[in-house]
């Protein structure tokens, strides 16, 4: 019976600052319909991965919005329906990680506290890593759930996303 | 007396308490109050009290509701909101439909024949039949959207069409969508139609579900009605699926019905042979177009060459040349003396163009000097020269008057022309005198002519007995033209 029964489906959305790395983290594992120039221009793309979590196909629907920096912010409209979120952050740029708290925090204030995972990117880059211990704890104290990832080396990638695909079900 | 009878009937204290403790609780007389208002509103609905007393309440209580939370009353309304409008929508399509079968009623093709066989087989109106295939069309994809996460319900394609994936298709349409309203618009309305070269988008939003076709051709407005009666059904039979979705796209797969009547339109790619087919139709009339437009140029060329002809002709002065039930007319003036245009219009290979021609005096030149030649052959054949008895020498102004005539004579006709000079004599002058006197009186007078320069060979002597008179008169012998 479970070969017949179509994946469950599930919006996630990939956020973060602008240069993260989020586009390159999802370049390495899906083959895209739409070009990367819908980015920057309707502010989003679209992509699939599909995974095995507990014998159950899940297709991710994600929905890859374009990186915020101080001149266009996250549009939080696109999160709308999603059941959660991949949040990537650049290990070597603190205030990657800072953008990434206002946007958790902006989040929870218009859909909800919603399911996510950082990605802490570009840890390959290991010697001019900025984000330290001490933040990294004080963040998984207050609940989040965090796991390094290396978009050029595949690291902890795959990792990342089933994280998330079991936190939905 | 009435004291005691107050005393006696004090009810019982436990049930004077009951009593006391039901008016005190609001909320037991609520329950009971529920339970008898709809036989009080059964009993008061005839009366009309109610009605009256009710309806200010309610109408305040819709149009707070609507002006708080309108999405509620929308979602409410929207499976019959539809279809009252198309019912209006319909019975005016109806009537336009009648009026086209009227139109086309009075053409008779086979192929028309056949659609009408087909409407009466089906028991459908020949409007609809007609409508259908005149248009050409095709639906080639059909997207079941979830409203809030763009996730795919359900995808339906028509056979040998290629499809990218669905599922990603449909998360940037709605992010497309999304995109539209936030730039232009607001939530409550929508992107209903996008047009890519021959391709169409149809999306048809509910409240919960979105319905999309991909259409290649022009669709018919009443496929309009197909899909929204679609998305319509859709949210009434799966309600309560599309509330509760999360994710979970299997009770959507008996909404395939649905899907699959909106993909409509002919088979196997027929919509794309429409262009190709509608150009080449305009081709060939463009060809034809050509054809035609060449020939006419070639035949006013043609024409105008005539009529240059024509008017190089002395004599004839065309004013007008037009076409009138596909023949040629000319209309002009023209002198008696000058040809009437038809011998030269044959001859240029038009043996249907109708002169018509008011008669004038040419001022051409050869005009003028035919019409002097005639004038004085006319004043050459009344004069008569007159001899005494015995006379046979002609009178000498008259000669030169009548040499000069001559002279103009054979300017305006040519030298074949002849001058026939007719001798007489006089009964009395008798016994052959009088045959010999005309010969000398001629002879003295085509002597007296060449005296004056005229060529001899333009003269005939004619002497002769008669009539009696001792004259001579002229006659003059034009060349055959």
């Amino acid at each position: 019976m479970s070969e017949t029964r179509p994946p469950l489906q599930k919006k996630i959305c990939l956020a973060g600052a602008f240069g993260a790395g989020k586009t390159s983290l999802v370049r390495r594992f899906l083959q895209g319909v739409f070009d990367e120039r819908y980015l920057t221009t309707v502010g989003v793309k679209i992509d699939k991965y599909s995974l095995l979590v507990d014998e159950r196909q899940i297709d991710l629907v994600i929905w890859d919005l374009a990186g915020e920096d101080f001149l266009a912010p996250l549009q939080i409209s696109y999160l709308r329906g999603a059941s959660g979120y991949l949040l990537v952050a650049d290990a070597t740029r603190k205030e990657t990680l800072e953008t990434a708290e206002s946007i958790v925090g902006r989040i929870a204030g218009t859909e909800g506290a919603l399911p996510f995972v950082l990605a802490l990117n570009k840890v390959d880059l290991a010697g001019e890593c900025e984000v330290s211990r001490e933040d990294l704890d004080r963040l998984e104290t207050a609940g989040w759930r965090i796991l390094r990832t290396s978009a050029k080396s595949g690291e902890g990638v795959t990792e990342a996303f089933e994280d998330l695909a079991r936190r939905l079900l | 007396m009435a004291r005691l009878r107050l005393l006696l009937s004090v009810p019982d204290p436990a049930e004077w308490s009951s009593v006391r403790g039901y008016v005190a609780n609001p909320e037991q007389r609520a329950r009971d109050l529920s339970e008898a208002l709809p036989e009080a509103v059964r009993l008061g609905h005839s009366g009309g009290k109610l009605r009256a007393a009710l309806s200010p309440a309610i109408e305040e209580s819709l149009r707070l509701s609507v002006q708080r939370h309108p999405e509620v009353i929308t979602t409410a309304l929207f499976p019959i909101i539809g279809a009252m409008i198309r019912r209006y929508i319909a019975d005016a399509l109806t009537d336009l439909q009648d009026s086209i079968a009227q139109t086309v009623e009075s053409s008779f093709s086979i192929r028309s024949l056949s659609w009408r066989f087909q409407a009466w087989r089906q028991g459908r109106p020949f409007a609809a039949v007609l409508l259908e295939k005149s248009l050409c069309f095709r639906v080639e994809q059909v997207f079941l959207i979830d409203r809030r996460t763009g996730l795919l319900l359900l995808h339906r394609r028509a056979p040998e069409v290629d499809v990218k994936d669905p599922t990603v298709i449909s998360g940037m349409l709605t992010a497309i969508q999304d995109f539209v309203q936030d730039s232009f618009g607001g939530r409550e309305s929508a992107l209903d139609a996008v047009r890519l070269g021959h391709h169409t988008l149809w999306i048809n939003t509910g409240p919960k579900a979105v319905l999309t076709c991909v259409i290649l051709g022009v669709p018919p407005v009443p496929l309009r009605q197909t899909t929204e009666q679609t998305v319509e059904d859709i949210h009434r039979d799966f309600a309560q699926q599309l509330e509760e979705f999360d994710g979970e796209t299997g009770p959507f797969g008996a909404a395939g019905g649905h899907l699959d009547r909106c993909l409509l339109g002919g088979a196997g790619g027929k919509a794309g042979r429409g262009p190709r087919k509608l150009l080449a139709a305009l081709a060939l009339a463009a060809l034809v177009l050509a054809a035609w437009y060449g020939y006419r140029t070639y035949q006013q060329y043609r024409f105008d060459r005539l009529l240059g002809m024509l008017r190089a002709q002395p004599g004839l002065a065309s004013i007008s040349a037009h076409r009138e039930g596909g023949k040629w007319v000319v209309r002009g003036m023209r002198d008696p003396m000058a040809a009437d245009g038809s011998a030269l219009a044959k001859s240029a290979g038009f043996d249907d163009v109708r002169f018509e021609w008011q008669p004038y005096y040419s001022l051409d030149t050869p005009f003028e000097i035919r019409r002097a030649g005639e004038e004085r052959i006319r004043l050459i054949e009344r004069s008569v020269l007159r001899y005494d008895q015995f006379a046979f020498r002609a009178p000498s102004g008259e000669m030169e008057t009548l040499a000069a005539d001559w002279k103009t004579v054979l300017a305006a006709f040519g030298p074949a022309s002849r001058l026939r000079l007719l001798g007489a004599a006089a009964e009395s002058e008798g016994n052959g005198l009088d045959e010999r006197l005309s010969r000398q009186r001629v002879a003295a007078a085509e002597t007296a002519f060449r005296e004056q320069g005229i060529a001899a060979e333009t003269l005939v002597v004619v002497p002769g007995p008669l009539p009696a008179d001792r004259t001579i008169r002229f006659r003059v012998e034009l060349p055959k033209q």
